[in-house]
């Protein structure tokens, strides 16, 4: 992220869009432009006094000045407090509503989960997966671990088929499954604890999620280079 | 006219309305930004007092009665070369370094706008500042020195007009040389100091020895300071007055060809 995003300093909110405006073919209105992000009421403020999230706004509203077609948003939330995020996330769901076709980068996962119609997980500078939110966490499984309590040893379970699940790894006295189907694992998993009376501490059964997906893609990398998401969003 | 030509015209029409348009924009924005740094503003109203009063005290050195010279033409022409260089070269060249360090030329560049239009909308304030400057200085020493309207003001109107495009285009030139606008004070100086000294700016050129006067005759600023001068007085051959255009747009041509080598659109890393 730029520190300062190319915009001059001394200008207000309002003359920078005015500026650009002038600088871009069929632009909508000024107004218009200022509401659409929450900046109606700091148009007078001077582009050096914003914060970090509201420069970032006002990136976007420049960038949407001529209602585009299609966006491209390069991190758009970095930076941001979590209340500049929400604001950005519905300015986005807005666009998304308009037609707006939107490319956007992001590293946090919980951006792309919410926004994206279709994602792409980017590794290595090669995409490592893509497709619809469902279509990639389906390939990989949900997961499921817990602590057999003290006077019981690994080897006194069942094998792990048996719960419909294979088996991850046990560390210490924590012990973890992967499975494609949660449900039945934890009831089987459940079910045969209660007939042995045997509590389990520390349950802890997690559906397949975007950031399960992303770290097995990472943890599957040979060098282990930082991975970076992109996600593609698409309106129809 | 066929409808190729009908359409060509309306649409280097529409070009022309796009480029007049993003000029507004542009040069309006410069001009807010010129406003609210407070130096600019001393700056536009002490110049031109500066200049008046220093040129009153230094032109009584000379003998300008011996050199040939009337002291209302000399004062304007000098006044003209001042104002080009301290209103239009050095805060222009600044301009472009704070624009460059802002990243603003990067993201212009993204946009619609082409390159020429970006570059001559920044200069557009300066450019104005220079013919108001001109224009007030006129208003005192016209009367001031009984020098009476110009005999040729087409050639003033030329030399202020190119004078302000080669300048617009050393400072373009001279911003790449600064990297960052602390730099500035010190990229200027090279032009700072020979333009106005070679050009008879600082003092009447005819003080000086001939071989001097052979060299300078021929550099940058130096047919602004004639043109302006003689458009006044009418005293020129209009061949003499074409070659001093025709050296002027060469200059002009060499500035801006420096320009389009050197600039830079982004901060060096």
């Amino acid at each position: 992220m730029l520190q300062r995003s190319g915009l001059a300093q001394d200008l207000t909110v309002a003359e920078t869009l005015h500026m650009w405006a002038g600088c871009t073919s069929h632009p909508r209105s000024v107004d218009a432009a200022l509401t659409s992000v929450g900046l109606h009421d700091r148009k007078r403020v001077a582009v050096k006094n914003l914060s970090g999230g509201e420069q970032r706004r006002l990136d976007l509203a420049m960038a949407t000045i001529a209602e585009p077609e299609l966006l491209f948003l390069d991190e758009p939330t970095t930076g941001m407090d979590p209340e500049g995020r929400h604001a950005t996330w519905q300015i986005i769901r807005k666009l998304k509503e308009t037609g707006t076709t939107i490319v956007l980068t992001t590293h946090y996962l919980e951006e792309a989960e919410m926004l994206a119609d279709r994602l792409a997980i980017m590794h290595a500078g090669q995409i490592a997966a893509a497709g619809t939110l469902p279509e990639i966490i389906d390939q990989h499984p949900s997961r499921i671990s817990f602590e057999f309590p003290a006077g019981f040893v690994a080897s006194d379970f069942p094998p792990a088929e048996q719960f419909g699940a294979d088996w991850v790894h046990e560390r210490g006295r924590r012990i973890e499954f992967s499975t494609t189907n949660l449900q039945f694992t934890a009831t089987e998993l459940l079910t045969w604890a209660r007939s042995r009376n045997m509590t389990l501490t520390g349950l802890d059964a997690r559906s397949a999620s975007l950031e399960e997906a992303f770290l097995h893609i990472a943890e599957n990398s040979a060098d282990g280079a930082v991975s970076e998401s992109l996600e593609q969003e698409v309106s129809a | 006219m066929s409808d190729v030509d009908r359409r060509n015209a309306s649409e280097s029409a529409a070009a022309g309305g796009t480029a007049r348009r993003q000029l507004t924009a542009l040069g309006w924005a410069e001009l807010l930004l010129f406003v609210r740094a407070k130096s600019n503003l001393v700056n536009v109203l002490f110049i031109p007092a500066l200049v008046l009063v220093a040129l009153t005290v230094t032109m009584n050195l000379y003998d300008l009665d011996a050199l040939g010279l009337a002291l209302g033409p000399v004062m304007l022409a000098t006044a003209t070369g001042i104002v080009l260089v301290f209103s239009l070269y050095v805060p222009l060249t600044g301009t472009y370094v704070a624009r460059r360090e802002e990243l603003l030329l990067k993201r212009l560049r993204t946009g619609e706008v082409g390159d020429t239009t970006i570059l001559l909308g920044s200069a557009l304030p300066a450019i104005s500042i220079v013919i108001t400057q001109m224009l007030l200085i006129g208003a005192i020493v016209i009367p001031m020195t009984n020098a009476g309207p110009p005999a040729a003001p087409h050639y003033i109107i030329i030399g202020i007009v190119l004078g302000c495009i080669m300048m617009a285009g050393f400072a373009a030139a001279t911003s790449a040389a600064a990297r960052t606008s602390e730099n500035v004070q010190v990229a200027i100086v090279p032009l700072l100091v020979l333009l106005p000294s070679t050009s008879g700016t600082f003092f009447p050129l005819e003080a000086m020895p001939q071989p001097v006067q052979d060299v300078f005759h021929w550099m940058p600023m130096t047919p602004i300071i004639d043109l302006v001068r003689a458009g006044w007085t009418g005293d020129v051959e209009p061949a003499e007055a074409m070659l001093r255009i025709g050296l002027l747009v060469l200059w002009t041509v060499i500035a801006l060809g420096a320009a389009h080598r050197w600039f830079r659109w982004e901060p060096r890393v």
